[in-house]
């Protein structure tokens, strides 16, 4: 049978998956900004000429990600992929090229419109500063587009390497799968705490724009930190795509560990970069009203994020020992496939819930020591034991998913 | 390719089980800890002189919060060593 049809399959229900994904976020968050913008112009409407500048360069640079989203759409709907390699091959790598930059794009155009929407506001509060704010919003927004220009690079390589030299199809399978994953829904997390981080530096210009430089400085220090999990994705993705497999690995087994590693990075990676997000959120919310404080606040930002960073860590180690992971011919059953798929989905979504967690106790830590800084050490103390007893599911789900890999 | 009984399939579905209910029951918790060490934060930030109450009721309020999560992890145990 000729199964080149399933170039096309992989390829249309990819580039559907992309632009459905992709459109959402960017379209919700530059409405949102429409709002506001409307709302400052009834409140200042001689500023008018500022505010509409302002929303319109901001919702532009938010529409980035959706901009991607469709191009690789199109590129899916009328490039001639077929070159001749393992139809199987192909159409998994383009549907994962469809999901990964859909995922991408949704939380990228979503978190990228949250300074935008904060400058909008801002200007109405504090005419004065109006090219400042822009400046900000423009920094603040490139940071939270990195995730999503990361997954147009693994949208593009995913369509247009070629995978299988020797023959071996269903290994690549499952890391072309997972690849994608990783790289699309790692970032997520990046840039909506980017995006919240943002937005938080402009509203607090907007608040106290003497404060202005320690503003700026705190929000790219925590931006960098909440962008963490989108690197380690892309880390992953990397790895998937660029190993080689031996004819020894043609099997569902590796099919599914791969297919795991990929799970657990990219969902292991959303919570901590959303808790990061919110750790920074908080500091730079902080430094607004106490700029004394700066030094302060940026270190417990700090500690709090180290901590909300652990789960995805976790999420790496699994996926690192998913693909070196090597089988014998006897564990080639439907056992150990799904041990190896349930290792991934036990740590990836096990990393969710104590990576927004550890971000939520950071973010009001830093916003607790902005309001009284005298009681600055009992805080962090607490904000640490706290911490770690949310850190603690995330371990049982490290526990589990180590369970699963070596004790089947 | 591989043979499949139903003993092997019983097995399979207990341990992609496992790895569910650890996953996702794993979420709640870590949501819900951070929020009231969040809370406990914020106390203390308005009335230092009583941290060490907030502390106590904090974990108390984590310990009942873990709960699920340790209910989670038995049954994924259970799951993968006793199914």
């Amino acid at each position: 049978m000729d199964l080149n049809f399933l170039i096309n399959l992989g390829a249309f229900t990819g580039s559907g998956i992309c632009i459905a994904l992709g459109a959402v976020g960017a379209a919700v968050g530059t409405g949102i900004t429409a709002g506001e913008a409307v709302n400052s112009y009834a409140r200042r409407p001689e500023k008018s000429k500022e505010i509409f500048r302002t929303m319109l360069i901001g919702q532009a640079v938010a529409q980035n990600a959706g901009i991607f989203a469709l191009v690789v759409a199109i590129m899916l709907l009328f490039v001639d992929f077929n070159n001749g390699g393992n139809p199987l091959i192909v159409s998994s790598a383009l549907l994962s090229a469809g999901i990964c930059m859909g995922m991408s794009a949704l939380l990228s155009g979503y978190g990228a419109s949250l300074p935008a929407t904060e400058a909008v506001k801002s200007i109405s509060r504090q005419p004065l500063v109006d090219s400042r704010l822009f400046t900000n919003m423009l920094i603040g927004q490139a940071i939270c587009q990195t995730p999503s220009i990361f997954a147009m690079v693994v949208s593009l390589l995913l369509m247009f390497l070629k995978f299988d030299q020797s023959g071996v199809v269903l290994p690549y399978i499952g890391a072309l799968l997972g690849a994608g994953l990783a790289c699309g829904m790692g970032g997520m997390g990046s840039s909506w705490g980017g995006g919240m981080a943002g937005g938080a530096c402009c509203q607090g210009i907007g608040r106290n724009p003497e404060a202005s430089g320690p503003l700026f400085t705190s929000m790219l220090i925590g931006q960098a930190m909440s962008q963490t999990p989108a690197i380690f994705a892309l880390l992953i993705s990397f790895l998937l795509l660029f190993k080689g497999f031996g004819p020894e690995d043609n099997n569902f087994v590796v099919l599914l560990a791969m297919l795991g590693a990929g799970i657990s990075m990219g969902i292991g990676g959303v919570g901590p970069g959303i808790g990061n997000g919110m750790a920074a959120e908080g500091a730079v919310e902080g430094v607004s009203k106490r700029s004394d404080e700066t030094s302060n606040l940026t270190v417990t930002m700090l500690i709090g994020q180290a901590i909300a960073q652990t789960p995805a860590i976790f999420a790496m180690l699994v996926s690192f020992l998913l693909i070196f992971k090597s089988f014998t011919p006897e564990q080639n059953n439907i056992v150990m496939m799904m041990a190896m798929l349930g290792a991934g989905i036990s740590m990836g979504f096990g990393g969710i819930g104590p990576g927004i967690g550890n971000g939520m106790a950071a973010k009001n830590a830093a916003l607790g020591i902005a309001k009284s800084p005298e009681a600055g050490q009992a805080i962090t103390r607490v904000m640490l034991i706290g911490q770690a007893v949310s850190q603690s599911t995330a371990i049982y789900a490290l526990m589990v998913s180590l369970v699963l890999l070596f004790l089947i | 390719m591989i043979e499949i009984n139903g003993e092997q399939i019983v097995q399979a579905a207990a341990l992609l089980g496992a790895g569910f209910a650890m996953g996702v029951g794993a979420i709640g918790p870590g949501v819900g800890e951070g929020y009231a060490a969040g809370k406990a934060v914020e106390g203390i930030s308005k009335i230092p002189q009583e941290a060490e109450l907030l502390t106590r009721t904090m974990l108390v309020g984590q310990a009942v919060s873990e709960s699920t999560g340790i209910y989670s992890l038995v049954v994924a145990l259970l799951l993968i060593f006793v199914v």
